[in-house]
């Protein structure tokens, strides 16, 4: 019983901080609960999210990208350069597939140079983020075809853009795939003991190759949709987002020790991201306000599952050890 | 022979799993003991408890009669206690001599003043050289990093070293299971001369010939439990591999 | 002579950053003429002085087995601090920057060491603390100081037409040298960065020596505080981001391993030197600007493939040597 309400703690412990700060609005500001405001924080959080997603399981099998920032923008810029030479579709498509490419060369990077993931990623980041200054000429640009931006910003229904829908259909795929693929399995099982899996003949280097390019891919999409959302492209728009999507990670509960987590998990770390950044906007607080919330929430979390690691364990000893004594 | 530590109704829990169900252990002064069974039979998590690596779930630890609680390796180590984990033992990016000195460093003196944050680097060097060449032990250089040296090596670094600080029992988890034959009869060698020093030596081993060429007794663990401590001159190497793998000729032993 | 061929080949195997650098600064002043000139090594190590004493400080701590994110966050404070401080007592605005310094390492490493969260994780959250608590308490404003006091002199005096930082720099390499290799805590650095179980089966409790290094950090962070303060006259909250890359780049280019336990800080200092090199010899050349970031990275990734591939043979080259003698 107690054990089961344990468990359900640290599973909805997320949900619950989110709780709390929505029932802190109401009693502040109670124009925080109309529609438009909620959709606002999913529809702002969508473009984070399909990054996240894309890097979730990267993460579960132990690796990470912090170049996610740079592949976001470098697509962008492409996809906007492009639109006025070959069209916006062809633009987009090209733009989605050049981050096949930059997540194949970050895997081959660590899967057959065998470098340290967060190097290898630190090393491209810089090197993707210079190409876009290159391109830019280190100044901002737009398209200006008004189309373009249909892509990003269509509404579903009145007040409900297009990028919510592709958030959802990232979530979808990303679960499924964890869920319910060999591809999901194996991210797990690498992440939980790489050399076990490579003794048993699992091809740890392809998938691993497989994961960045999949992370490459989820966030050149999310970079496309930036640029198509504001019809611009800037090579300073990635700083520091592969830090704040792996901090929102792991958040939502995927360990950096790699073999654990769950993507339902992860969509709950953004959200709350997300949320965070829009009450401090709500209650008009300096905006350096949101980078010490976020700050706190990820020390929280941190140090919050350590202390109960280590106390549970303990517990389930002292009681593993009574029940044991009493049945003789 | 007096007694030198005794283990009581030692109880060790991993969360669920108990690794340690009540294991009594007396081990003699000088006295070289064999501690055998299958795998994840709790032969390690035995001897971490007895080294303070765990605490014991339940139980209690004598040293020459006197209780003792040790809430880490240090403690354990002040009455002269001391654990080799295979390959855990020695820190592989410091040199022979940084290795053996680990924990007792010498100070360096100036003007008469010992300067405890201070390395007396050529002393210790001295020292070792002049210790493992009278172990017998060939190292290339004792300024050789330790993960430059063979496993034969580093085992026998690491023996050297407790005797170098003068334990009075040794415990060495699987010394040889890594190593090759010759290396292997270093080890031994090792173990005897420990033995003629009269340090105790708990050796945990798969490997049968091993244990009957230096044990004075054999202990079988299966599931966590003892089901076996017998003298080995009682015994046969046949005997106890059927204890480890639970077969009871019709002894009936289990419990 | 084989013996010495094998030495050779060993050092340069280990210290490949040594080489590196001598093979660049020669391509560099064959296309520079400039290159060779006393002023202009004195411009680098000047322009990289506050990046070398962070660089040591970041070293220490990678050699521990940790690694740290927010020495950015904390040069900052620190430099905004001294900023802040510097009309007010000269005395003061050296002392305790620096102290503050050693107190924000401290708490990293108190997380880190004593509770045993993920250091990356950890100082990743403390890098977004401390930066955040910086903006909030200044507003974002810079910070203003005089130009013509005493405290002026730590970045733009000179002592025999050498600047002052690089004093400031060469002492603090030779500092943090001779603490990891000549002390007891510089031994335990080592070994609980390669394999804190020894450590603890020794009974000795690294977790100490673990959180003292981030505190080490902290304060060599902390006098780069001081420094940057001095030579920007007025500071930034948002100076320290630029540092980020840079100090990362030369501690993995100086042959530190992320894995820890391996790392030599003289190694280090020339990395920093070599990333002058290069930022000075494409200002030489005239690489455009906006092209300088893609060779910056292509060498940085260029160099850890070079690093790795030798590291390798110098495993290899080790083990065939200690088959044949046995
Ligand atoms: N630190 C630990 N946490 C949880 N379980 C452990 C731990 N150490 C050992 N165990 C478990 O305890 C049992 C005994 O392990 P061990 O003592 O290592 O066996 P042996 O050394 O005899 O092979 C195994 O089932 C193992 O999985
Ligand atoms: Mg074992």
């Amino acid at each position: 019983m107690n054990k089961a309400l344990g468990k359900a703690f640290l599973e909805y412990k997320l949900l619950l901080v989110m709780g709390g700060i929505v029932i802190l609005m109401f009693f502040f500001d109670f124009t925080f609960f109309n529609p438009i405001n909620l959709i606002n924080i999913i529809s702002h959080v969508s473009i984070n999210g399909i990054l996240a997603m894309g890097m979730t399981l990267l993460m579960i099998s132990r690796s990470f990208d912090m170049s996610i920032g740079s592949i976001m923008v470098l697509s962008g810029t492409i996809t906007v350069m492009l639109v006025r030479v070959i069209g916006i579709p062809g633009a987009i498509l090209v733009g989605v597939l050049s981050g096949i490419l930059m997540g194949w060369l970050n895997g081959i990077l660590v899967a057959k140079f065998k470098i340290n993931s967060f190097i290898a990623t630190l090393g491209t980041m810089v090197i993707f983020q210079g190409m876009a200054f290159s391109l830019t000429n280190m100044k901002p640009i737009s398209s200006r075809n008004p189309n373009f931006q249909i892509f990003a910003t269509y509404e579903l229904f009145e007040g409900v853009p297009i990028v919510i829908l592709y958030f959802l259909i990232a979530i979808f795929i990303v679960w499924f795939i964890s869920r319910f693929t060999r591809l999901g399995k194996n991210a797990y099982d690498i992440g939980g003991n790489m050399d076990a899996c490579r003794m048993m003949g699992i091809n740890v280097d392809y998938y691993s190759i497989v994961f960045f390019i999949i992370s490459g891919v989820f966030a050149s999409f999310g970079g496309v949709l930036l640029s198509s959302k504001i019809d611009a492209a800037s090579a300073v728009f990635g700083e520091n987002v592969g830090l704040q999507i792996i901090a929102g990670i792991v958040i939502g509960g995927v360990s950096l020790a790699g073999g654990v987590g769950k993507v339902m998990g992860v969509v709950q770390g953004i959200i709350l991201l997300g949320l965070l950044e829009n009450v401090t906007m709500y209650l008009g607080l300096f905006g350096y306000f949101q980078l010490l919330f976020r700050a706190l929430i990820l020390l929280g979390v941190v140090i919050f599952d350590i202390v109960y690691v280590n106390v549970n364990s303990k517990m389930l000893e002292k009681t593993n050890f009574r029940k044991m004594k009493e049945i003789g | 022979m007096g007694t030198l530590v005794e283990m009581k109704g030692i109880y060790k829990l991993f969360g669920g799993l108990c690794a340690i169900n009540n294991v009594d252990l007396t081990i003699g002064k000088g006295e070289v003991i064999g501690l055998v069974g299958d795998n994840a039979a709790g032969k390690s998590t035995l001897m971490k408890v007895l080294s303070g690596v765990y605490p014991p779930t339940e139980g209690d630890i004598f040293v020459e009669g006197q209780q003792k609680i040790f809430k880490s390796p240090h403690d354990a180590r002040n009455v002269g206690v001391v654990m080799l984990f295979q390959d855990l033992a020695l820190v592989q990016d410091l040199d022979v001599t940084d290795n053996i000195f680990l924990g007792k460093e010498l100070p360096k003196r100036i003007f008469g003043q010992d300067m405890r944050f201070l390395l007396d680097r050529r002393t210790m060097d001295e020292r070792s050289e002049k210790f493992l060449r009278e172990l017998e032990i060939n190292v290339d250089s004792i300024k050789e990093k330790v993960k430059n040296l063979s496993g034969g090596q580093r085992q026998s670094v690491s023996i050297a070293r407790t005797i170098f600080f003068n334990a009075r029992l040794v415990i060495l988890d699987e010394p040889t299971s890594a190593i090759s034959v010759k290396e292997t009869q270093k080890v031994l060698d090792l173990i005897l001369q420990l033995k003629k020093k009269g340090v105790a030596v708990i050796i945990v081993s798969h490997r049968m010939e091993d244990i009957f060429n230096v044990a004075d007794r054999v202990v079988v663990l299966r599931r966590g439990k003892k089901v076996e401590d017998i003298e080995k001159c009682k015994t046969t190497p046949e005997l106890i591999i059927k204890r480890i793998i639970g077969l009871n000729d019709g002894a009936g032993c289990n419990q | 002579m084989n013996k010495f061929y094998a030495r050779f080949r060993l050092f340069y195997l280990n210290n490949s950053i040594i080489f590196i650098f001598i093979a660049l600064s020669v391509m560099s002043g064959i296309l520079s003429d400039k290159f060779f000139s006393v002023r202009n090594w004195l411009n680098i190590l000047n322009n990289f002085s506050v990046t070398g004493i962070v660089s040591c400080g970041v070293a220490l701590v990678l050699i521990a087995g940790g690694i740290d994110l927010s020495f950015g966050s904390i040069l900052a404070c620190c430099s905004v601090f001294a900023a802040f401080l510097e009309p007010r007592s000269l005395f003061l605005a050296i002392l305790l920057p620096v102290l503050l310094g050693v107190l924000l390492g401290l708490f990293n490493g108190f997380i880190v060491a004593k509770i045993g969260a993920n250091p990356l994780i950890t100082t990743l959250g403390t890098q977004w603390l401390y930066f955040a608590l910086l903006m909030i308490v200044t507003s974002g404003n810079l910070v203003q100081g005089n130009s013509d006091t005493p405290f002026h002199f730590i970045g733009h005096g000179k002592i025999f037409n050498i600047p002052f930082p690089i004093y400031f720099f060469l002492g603090i390499v030779l500092f943090a040298w001779f603490l990891s290799r000549k002390t007891l805590y510089g031994k335990y650095l080592f070994a609980h960065g390669s394999n804190k179980n020894a450590l603890f089966c020794s009974g000795i409790d690294s977790s100490h020596i673990y959180m003292m290094t981030f505190a080490i950090m902290g304060l060599l962070v902390g006098i780069g505080g001081v420094v940057l303060s001095s030579r920007l006259i007025g500071v930034r909250p948002t100076e320290g981001g630029r540092y980020l890359m840079n100090v990362l780049t030369a501690v993995i280019l100086g042959g530190v391993s992320l894995n820890g336990g391996i790392g030599s800080l003289v190694n280090v200092m020339i990395a920093v030197v070599v990333l002058g090199v290069i930022d000075n010899s494409m200002v030489l050349l005239g690489v455009p600007y906006k092209d300088q970031q893609i060779i910056r990275g292509g060498i940085f990734i260029l160099s850890i493939i070079y690093n790795n591939y030798l590291v390798n043979q110098s495993e290899i080259f080790r083990r065939k040597s200690v088959s044949q003698e046995s």
